[in-house]
C-alpha cells in the first residue's frame, strides 16, 4: 500500500510569504484555523450607534475625495468592535465517482474528472459539517484514480471535535475518514444531476442540429 | 500490481540557484545507472529539468528507463504518483520544484517519501537552508499524522575539492543544524556536461566508446560523479 498522505491542518504563511502588490489582503488571514477574535473597523453605516467622532463636522473644501474619506473613516477605525469568526479546520479530501457512474461519465462527452470536480464544488457549496458521525457508504467507488478530485475543505471545528470525541477519541483516523460519510453521497448525487443536465443539453443540441439540417 | 517499493523524492528549497536541479539530475543518473525506472516530474514553471530530459533524448544520452512530465498543480502530481504506483510503471519518482517557499510546498512535501534540500557552503546559503529545515519541522505540527511525513535530508552542494578551514567550519555548522547526508556533492565540471548532454552513465559510455583515445581518461571524472550521486542516493534511502 502506498504511504499514508498526511492531512495539512493549517497553512504556514511565514514560509510562503512574499512581496504582495499594494492593497492585497494578507492570504494568511483568509483561513481561520481556530476561533479568533477580530478587531473590525466600524463601517460608515454603524456611525449612528457610535460615540460622537472627534472630527471636523465639515470637511475642508480643499480636501480631495481621498482626504475626505480619510476624515470620515480614520476616527471610526480607532473604535474597534468585536466579531466572532467561526472556527474552522482545514481537511484534505479526495472524492471519486461510483463504479455504477463510470459508464455514464465516459459516455457523457465531458472529461469525467471535470464532472466530478464540478459535482464536488456544488456539493460543498452550501454544506456544513454536522456533529454526528455518518459511516462511509460501502458502495463501490470507481478504480479510475485519475478522475479523483482532491481539495482542501474548511469545516466547522466544533462539529469535527464532536465527531472526534464520539467516534475517534484516540485521534488515529484521518479526518477525511470521519467526514466522508457526510460528503460523498452529496457528491455522487450531484454527479447524477450533472450527468442528467449534460444529457438534456446534448439532446437539445442534437434536436437543434436536426432542425437546422432539415 | 501496485509497486509498494515506489520511492518519491522531492527536491525542495526556498532559494533558487541552490542546486536542486543539478542534484536531481545527478540522483536520476544514479537511479537509472542502477537499472531503476524513473519518472521525473517537473513542477518548476521554467521547465529546466524537462528540457534537460528532451535534450538528453535528442543527443542519445537519455535512457528508456527515464520518462518525464511537466505538471501545473499539486493535484496533478498526486494523481501521477498514484497512477505510477497502481500501474507499477516506475521505481522512483523525482519531483523538481521551483526555488521558493509557497503554499504548494506543503502539498508536495506530504506526497514525498524523501525531501532533499541542497545547500551551498556559505553563511547566507546555510541561513536560507535553515528556513527550509524550520518549515519542515513546523510542518510536523501542522499535519494530522506527523509520522507519515517524509524524511528530510540536506545535501551539501558545490563543495570545493580543496576545502578551506572556513569550509570545514561551515560544514560543522551545517551538521549541527541540518539532517546532513554524509556524502557531499563536490563542485565538478562534469555536472555542467551533464546539464548540457544528459545522464551521467550515458556520458561515461559515450566517452568510453569515443574513437579519440584522448577522451577516454575523462571517463574517470564522470564515473566519480556517478559514484558520488549513488552514495547520496543510498544515504537518502537508508535513512
Amino acid at each position: 500500500m502506498r504511504k499514508k498522505i498526511p492531512t495539512i491542518t493549517r497553512p504556514d504563511p511565514s514560509y510562503a510569504a512574499s512581496l504582495r502588490p499594494e492593497g492585497e489582503k494578507d492570504p494568511g488571514r483568509e483561513e481561520a484555523d481556530r476561533e479568533e477574535t477580530v478587531l473590525m473597523p466600524m463601517s460608515v453605516a454603524d456611525e449612528d450607534q457610535a460615540p460622537a467622532p472627534s472630527r471636523p463636522s465639515v470637511p475642508s473644501p480643499q480636501a480631495s475625495p481621498e482626504t475626505a474619506a480619510e476624515v470620515i473613516t480614520a476616527p471610526t477605525a480607532s473604535q474597534p468592535r468585536v466579531r466572532r469568526i467561526p472556527a474552522t479546520r482545514k481537511i484534505d479530501i479526495r472524492v471519486n465517482a461510483l463504479e455504477r457512474q463510470e459508464e455514464a461519465l465516459i459516455d457523457c462527452g465531458v472529461d469525467p474528472a471535470h464532472v466530478i470536480r464540478a459535482a464536488l464544488r456544488r456539493a460543498v457549496k452550501t454544506w456544513q459539517l454536522g456533529p454526528e458521525f455518518v459511516p462511509p457508504s460501502e458502495e463501490q467507488r470507481t478504480r479510475i484514480t485519475e478522475w479523483r478530485a482532491r481539495t482542501s475543505l474548511a469545516v466547522d471545528a466544533n462539529a469535527l471535535t464532536s465527531i472526534l470525541h464520539a467516534h475517534d477519541p484516540l485521534d488515529v483516523l484521518s479526518k477525511w475518514a470521519l467526514i466522508r460519510g457526510q460528503i460523498e453521497p452529496r457528491v455522487w448525487a450531484e454527479i447524477d444531476i450533472l450527468l442528467d443536465e449534460i444529457a438534456v443539453r446534448a439532446a437539445a443540441q442534437n434536436t437543434e442540429n436536426d432542425t437546422s439540417t432539415t | 500490481m501496485p509497486n509498494d517499493n515506489l520511492v518519491v523524492i522531492a527536491a525542495m528549497a526556498r532559494k533558487g540557484g541552490s542546486g536542486k536541479t543539478t542534484l536531481s539530475r545527478a540522483l536520476i543518473s544514479a537511479a537509472v545507472a542502477a537499472g531503476r525506472r524513473v519518472l521525473l516530474i517537473d513542477t518548476d514553471s521554467t521547465g529546466v529539468l524537462g528540457a534537460w530530459h528532451e535534450r538528453a533524448e535528442a543527443a542519445g544520452l537519455g535512457s528508456p528507463l527515464l520518462r518525464s512530465i511537466s505538471v501545473e498543480s499539486v493535484g496533478a502530481v498526486d494523481r501521477k504518483i498514484e497512477q505510477v504506483y497502481d500501474a507499477d510503471s516506475a521505481d522512483f519518482v523525482f519531483i523538481d520544484t521551483a526555488g521558493v517557499g509557497a503554499e504548494w510546498s506543503d502539498g508536495i512535501a506530504v506526497l514525498a517519501d524523501h525531501i532533499v534540500t541542497p545547500v551551498m557552503l556559505s553563511t547566507s546559503d546555510l541561513d536560507v537552508g535553515a528556513q527550509t529545515a524550520d518549515w519542515f519541522e513546523r510542518l510536523r505540527a501542522r499535519v494530522d499524522d506527523p509520522a507519515s511525513l517524509p524524511r528530510h535530508h540536506v545535501v551539501l552542494n558545490m563543495v570545493d575539492p580543496k576545502a578551506t578551514r572556513a569550509d570545514a567550519a561551515l560544514i560543522e555548522v551545517a551538521i549541527a543544524r541540518f539532517p546532513v547526508v554524509e556524502t557531499v556533492m563536490m563542485r565538478r565540471n562534469v555536472y555542467k556536461e551533464m546539464d548540457e548532454k544528459g545522464l551521467l552513465h550515458a556520458i561515461a559510455l559515450q566517452k568510453q566508446a569515443d574513437p579519440n583515445p584522448l577522451m577516454r581518461p575523462h571517463v574517470r571524472h564522470v564515473v566519480e560523479a556517478l559514484e558520488e550521486a549513488t552514495d547520496i542516493l543510498n544515504n537518502i534511502l537508508a535513512a
